[in-house]
């Protein structure tokens, strides 16, 4: 290894992620200790970064929203052994970037391509809710009389959109043979408006 | 009936319910990966509680940040309060949101579609 070209990289690397706005930028293991330090993360970087607070809180649910979505779903596959893949359980990311407009938070995670065809029809379904129905749907789906005794209310993705007022894309690649890459871009107006 | 005092974590609110007031508050966070493991004692206290409850008991909620998760417990809480109410006692709900907090008092209002025990929405400064 060449130390010196690699201390260069990591500085060039650096640079880019300023000149991108990046925040934070994670790609590995996520359990519920790496979502703490996310969490907290964001919020000292959102406060430093003078964040009005009705912002900093929208950012924060969405992106907890978000991680423990593929939390769950990597504890789901873990227990059904359903991925054949040796790192789908690392393949988590997030970056978390501003502009002087917004911020966008980008986050996905590997999946089962059985699990994808199921996933793709939910966010085709919730995506084309209007706000409206949107809030009505979450409200059904919380009113329920049994409780859920682990995992999520599976009503994540509605949330999001929710809080987001539909500024979230969805990206599904499945020119892989053997998984698909889920990708969520979150767009919330650094005013908060 | 023994009071339940649980300290918030990063994740966790703080609990305290006090079954001789009748006063009972939720505070703080609540994000956690397991809600049932967090909530199920909290909605046990309350059908015990839910025999024999105080002349008037009156939930606070004060809460900064929850998952979709929590919000299937707080209506079970909140579900359980109906059912006090509804039973001829007194019972009612305070929800108090930050000023800036429109996603929190969207939240409290569609609780209020919801279950029939009244909520009073109580708006607090926030400073930015």
């Amino acid at each position: 290894m060449n130390t010196e070209m690699s201390m260069l990289d990591i500085h060039r690397f650096y640079e880019v992620m300023g000149e991108e706005g990046v925040l934070i930028s994670y790609k590995g293991h996520l359990d519920g200790g790496v979502i703490d330090m996310l969490t907290q993360l964001t919020e000292q970087k959102l406060a430093f970064a003078r964040t009005r607070t009705k912002v900093k809180k929208k950012i924060v649910n969405i992106l907890v929203e978000a991680i423990q979505n593929t939390y769950f779903y990597l504890e789901y596959a873990k227990e059904k052994n359903i991925s054949v893949l040796k790192d789908v359980t690392t393949s988590f990311f997030l970056v978390l970037a501003q502009n002087d407009y917004q911020f966008a938070l980008f986050t996905g995670n590997k999946i089962d391509n059985k699990q994808a065809e199921k996933l793709k029809e939910r966010v085709r379904v919730v995506n084309e809710l209007s706000e409206d129905e949107l809030q009505d749907f979450y409200i059904k789906s919380i009113n329920k009389d049994e409780l859920p005794t682990k995992g999520g209310a599976g009503i994540g993705l509605v949330d999001i959109l929710r809080r987001a007022k539909h500024q979230v894309s969805f990206q599904f690649d499945d020119s892989h043979s053997d998984y698909t890459q889920f990708s969520i871009l979150v767009q919330v107006p650094i005013n908060g408006e | 009936m023994e009071n339940i005092e649980i300290k918030g974590s990063a994740k966790q609110p703080d609990v305290l319910f006090n079954g001789k007031t009748g006063e009972l508050e939720i505070k703080g966070r609540s994000i956690p990966e397991n809600s049932y493991q967090f909530y199920e004692p909290l909605l046990n206290w309350l059908d015990k509680y839910a025999s024999t409850p105080c002349p008037n008991t009156v939930l606070y909620f004060k809460l900064d940040y929850f998952n979709t998760s929590s919000s299937m417990y707080i209506l079970g809480i909140l579900k359980k309060l109906e059912k006090i109410f509804l039973a001829g006692n007194k019972a009612e709900v305070k929800w108090y949101y930050p000023s800036d907090d429109e996603d929190m008092l969207q939240t409290g209002e569609d609780l209020k579609q919801i279950v029939k025990v009244p909520i009073e929405m109580i708006e607090v400064e926030e400073e930015d």
